[in-house]
């Protein structure tokens, strides 16, 4: 898994590899849309304003429930329309609805601030994808499924939310970086299991929901009592 | 045991919340409240008091070992502590202007749910649904820690929440791998995410899976246990929380996740053998308390003293459950359930006491004991209880650790954290030395030190003597029935 030497440019190598090797027209299709997944999470990292920022994650968690629709095609398993379900009511609908309903309330529009350039931060976020598919060979956790290679595009989705968690300054692109992270982790689900048993997607569908709510409500009441969602602002407890 | 009892319990705090969202005067809830709080502890003891070395199954979902049932015994008893004592508290909260009368019913409502939420944890066999309900806990305590809705109450919730969903996140990706290395032999579904089954098909599993996932594992749960070096969560969100919450997120939270911890650790012995796990969790502690130490020593908030505090034994709770076998097991459980008792008494005695003072501040509360004479004194021995002196019951579980990394063929291990424990020594035996014995704040406010407490607050008092009358009799004697359910408990993570 972890050669001696490893280049950036491997990275590259190997997604252009698992891109050209489809499986089929269904497996040309998942390519596709894990590129248009990567892409849109390395955008979310330079994004100018928190409306845009939401507007992406729609469109992420959309490719996401697009993909988990193809692979139950294709795989017949009728189950991962419970998640199909879930995925698109909570991450496309939901939690979007209530952020952009935080935005309208606290007034927030103007550029979300960064301890990195938007520039600087889009170059490592893409750095950070090419780091998790040169460590991690497509093959390496690979099982017999259509989507056993795709287990480091979920390990890049992790990274890439992680960063986003870091650099972002604004309390709301925090809770969008988490979701990134989420659905790196469902992708990774997809990649190995084709998903989760129904009952613990569906739990975990409803966690997101409440954390965000419990977050969006929070957010909300930072940003009334010090009329600010800058998370730098916040450090009064400290020792 | 009837199977009904478990779904009882589950069963009393969802209703209780439910009728504490009735719209009318706190009474209502507060009764509602007291009586959830009996049943509970009951049902917690009832499930302790029958569970043997064979577990129970009960569909759908319920698994119940020895190691379940110690943490449902904890949970229980905590937690109708903490809802007796929290009638009188949150009164007292309103009398001072910090709460309305219309907060009561909520803080209720909540406070079932985030119960109810934590008794899931050990509840559940099935390895996605304790997921789920420790990212659920962390949602409802999140509510209770920004209860006051202050500007630093805001914050610590805000912090709390966002940091434990990102560890929690990784814990799901660690659960993911888990289900992964299953399903290659037991096929999609529930089975293969059951712990019970996949304890008995252990040696099948695919070490590497199984490796990446403890480890992910390890470091997720390990932020919401309060493991360093991603604890930086736990002092804000214990500081800031109502008194009684920060009893229960010390003396159990920590230790539901913990619990996850130890299942994760159970399964990586049975498929890796004891060495890379044990030392990932030696190695954690170690730096946990190594962390946790310099706070202690200078701190001038009593309440981040109690949550550094707590820090620095999970860090013994899980050194001691990295070196294993049957004493390490062993110490490890005894020292989580001496743990819980003292610090959920301390943090409700020091609640007591802030809403006295009007402070948090150690100088500030110098010389209380002339306001509240009993109270400091048993806040003192409480301290001294925490330090790890004898004959208080964190000295048995800190001497069997030091013990049991001897007999281990650890002495560095030993020996490092023998060192450590003395300086915590000293450092908590400094503060509530100076709280108890020091010289009187002229700053310090003693106005309502002598009002006369009122029935609730009367019955909070007896409530969280219960704990301390614990510790006391767990210090001198371990009763045989608590041994043997602990030494089964043991068996299961370390195996027979």
């Amino acid at each position: 898994m972890l050669e001696s030497r490893i280049t950036l440019a491997d990275g590259a190598h190997k997604i252009v590899d698992n891109v050209v090797v489809a499986h089929g027209a269904a497996g040309g299709l998942l390519n596709i849309l894990i590129l248009l997944l990567l892409t849109s999470a390395i955008l979310i990292v330079g994004i100018r304003t928190a409306e845009r920022a939401i507007a992406l994650l729609v469109l992420q968690s959309t490719i996401l429930a697009a993909i988990a629709t193809v692979v139950a095609v294709v795989s017949g398993t009728a189950e991962i329309y419970v998640s199909v379900v879930a995925t698109l009511a909570v991450k496309a609908v939901l939690v979007p609805f209530m952020l952009f309903r935080v935005l309208r309330r606290v007034g927030s529009v103007e550029t979300a601030r960064m301890y990195l350039g938007a520039r600087n931060a889009t170059v490592v976020a893409l750095g950070l994808v090419l780091l998790a598919y040169a460590l991690i060979s497509p093959t390496a956790i690979a099982g017999t499924l259509i989507t056993g290679s795709y287990f480091p595009t979920s390990v890049a989705l992790i990274l890439v939310g992680g960063l986003v968690m870091v650099v972002r300054r604004k309390a709301l692109i925090q809770v969008i970086g988490l979701i990134v992270i989420e659905n790196g982790v469902y992708v990774a689900s997809m990649a190995t299991t084709h998903g989760l048993p129904p009952v613990v997607e569906l739990g975990i569908a409803f966690d997101l929901f409440v954390t965000v709510l419990l977050l969006a409500t929070l957010a909300l009441r930072i940003g009334v009592s010090s009329e600010t969602l800058d998370t730098s602002a916040l450090r009064r407890l400290r020792g | 045991m009837p199977h009904i009892v478990p779904i009882l319990l589950l069963a009393a705090p969802l209703l209780a919340a439910l009728l504490c969202l009735i719209p009318v005067g706190p009474r209502v809830a507060e009764l509602v409240s007291a009586l959830d709080a009996i049943a509970v502890v009951s049902l917690a003891i009832w499930i302790a008091t029958s569970t043997t070395a064979t577990p129970i199954r009960i569909e759908p979902g319920i698994y119940i070992d020895a190691l379940s049932a110690t943490m449902v015994l904890l949970i229980g008893v905590v937690s109708a502590v903490v809802v007796l004592y929290s009638l009188g508290y949150l009164r007292a909260e309103v009398r001072r202007g910090k709460l309305n009368l219309g907060q009561i019913r909520w803080y209720f409502c909540f406070l079932h749910l985030f119960i109810f939420s934590m008794l899931l944890v050990p509840l559940a066999g099935n390895l996605g649904i304790v997921w789920v309900a420790m990212e659920f806990t962390t949602v409802l305590s999140g509510v209770l820690v920004g209860f006051y809705r202050s500007g630093s109450a805001l914050e610590a919730a805000w912090k709390y929440v966002v940091i434990c969903s990102l560890g929690i996140g990784l814990a799901l990706f660690g659960t993911v791998l888990m289900y992964y290395s299953a399903v290659q032999i037991l096929g999609q579904g529930n089975n293969a995410l059951d712990w019970a089954t996949l304890a008995r098909v252990a040696p099948h599993l695919n070490p590497g899976l199984v490796r990446l996932s403890f480890a992910f594992v390890l470091v997720g749960f390990g932020t919401k246990a309060g493991l360093a070096p991603m604890h930086t969560w736990l002092p804000d969100a214990h500081s800031q929380s109502p008194s009684p919450v920060s009893a229960l997120l010390s003396a159990v939270l920590l230790n539901c996740a913990l619990y996850a911890v130890l299942r994760y650790h159970a399964l990586a012995i049975r498929v890796l053998g004891p060495a890379f796990s044990s030392h990932l969790l030696i190695a954690f502690g170690l730096f946990s308390i190594a962390v946790a130490v310099p706070f202690l020593l200078v701190q001038h908030d009593i309440k981040r003293l109690l949550a550094y505090s707590s820090m620095e034994h999970i860090g013994i709770i899980t050194v001691a459950s990295g070196i294993g076998g049957r004493l390490g097991f062993f110490a490890a459980l005894l020292h989580l359930v001496n743990h819980a008792m003292t610090k959920s008494f301390m943090f409700l005695a020091s609640g007591t006491l802030i809403q006295r003072l009007e402070t948090r501040n150690i100088h500030r509360l110098g010389g209380a004991s002339r306001a509240a004479p009993i109270l400091v004194a048993m806040l003192l021995l409480g301290g001294l209880a925490l330090a790890g002196s004898p004959p208080f019951s964190p000295f048995i579980g800190e001497f069997l650790t030091v013990r049991a990394a001897l007999l281990a063929g650890q002495p560095l291990v030993g020996g490092v954290l023998l060192v450590l424990l003395a300086l915590a020594f000293a450092g908590l035996l400094a503060h509530f030395g100076r709280i108890a014995l020091g010289p009187p704040s002229r700053k310090g406010k003693h106005l309502d030190a002598k009002a006369v407490p009122t029935a609730y607050e009367r019955l909070g008092i007896c409530a969280l003597s219960v704990p301390a009358a614990i510790v006391l009799v767990l210090g001198l004697h371990v009763p045989d029935g608590l041994a043997t359910l602990l030494h089964n408990a043991s068996q299961v993570i370390g195996g027979a």
